[in-house]
């Protein structure tokens, strides 16, 4: 491997694993704050 | 701190920050990594490689703040029992965890071309490992206390206080120990040994990477305090 694909290699690796942990908790965030709305919403 | 440590007063803070830290993070990050990856130089000794730090360092820092931030808002858990102290620092370990298997996976990338091996039983590559070790178990145990109802969390701050044990020991790794990693070449007292064309876009990358870290953190908070309000109503509701 040449110095500039050992390179891409560890963005390849990281920047999605980054991504996978930013989109995950912002779904979990909006999926649990959305579920207390609508129970609000029902007058509970 | 002690008054933002009633809820209500901390989700009208923390809604507001979270798309500050998220989106000024977001742009910081990746203009400092373009910066670096793309315009920065390549190193006389290392060539090419040294494009890996940009990433790989603001990973080591994070992983290691975010145990930071767990034994700091374990001790305010077990000092002062801050009702959000405990859901600080169970959001602190994901996020940790994630930033310091970035570092061990982006430094391992890095010394097979410039080590000729992609793994070394040495005092900073260890002590790394056993930082992402305890994180796992960090998170394994607050999850089991958080099914046991009655659990008020102390196991999880307890362990959570002494596994700060581990920041010290890869700190200073490199100076107690012969290890094939490089010694400190950033420093707030003595100066820094890093040229400043590379030097700026990794203090960047890293404050856009901690911004970042601080969004992450903001939305498991919320995500908890949510799903925490949420139980209680369903369970008045089944009564």
């Amino acid at each position: 491997m040449t110095q500039s694909q050992y390179v891409i290699l560890a963005y390849a690796v990281a920047l999605p694993a980054l991504a996978v942990l930013i989109a995950a908790s912002v779904a979990a965030m909006h999926r649990a704050e959305r579920a207390l709305d609508d129970l609000g919403r029902r007058g509970e | 701190m002690h008054a933002y440590a009633n809820p209500a007063r901390f989700l009208s803070l923390a809604r507001p920050l979270t798309l500050w830290f998220g989106w000024g993070g977001a742009v910081l990050f990746a203009a400092c990594l373009g910066w670096g990856v793309l315009f920065g130089p390549a190193d006389y000794l290392q060539g090419e490689t040294v494009r890996i730090l940009y990433i790989h360092v603001p990973a080591a820092w994070l992983g290691m703040a975010g145990w930071t931030g767990i034994a700091v808002a374990s001790a305010m858990q077990l000092v002062w029992k801050h009702p959000l102290a405990g859901v600080a620092a169970r959001a602190c370990a994901v996020p940790g965890a994630v930033f310091a298997a970035i570092c061990l996976a982006t430094g391992s990338i890095w010394g097979r071309p410039t080590w000729g091996t992609w793994w070394e039983w040495d005092g900073r590559l260890t002590s790394m490992l056993v930082l992402f070790f305890l994180y796992l178990g960090y998170i394994a145990l607050s999850a089991a206390e958080r099914e046991n109802d009655g659990s008020d969390g102390r196991m999880s701050a307890i362990f959570g206080l002494v596994g700060a044990v581990n920041l010290p020991i890869i700190r200073y790794s490199v100076t107690w120990w012969n290890t094939l990693h490089q010694g400190q070449s950033i420093s707030l007292t003595s100066g820094s040994t890093i040229d400043g064309s590379m030097l700026w876009p990794l203090l960047g990358a890293a404050l856009g990477a901690s911004f970042l870290f601080g969004a992450v953190v903001l939305m498991r908070m919320r995500t908890e305090l949510a799903r925490t309000k949420l139980e209680a109503r369903m369970r008045r509701m089944a009564r």
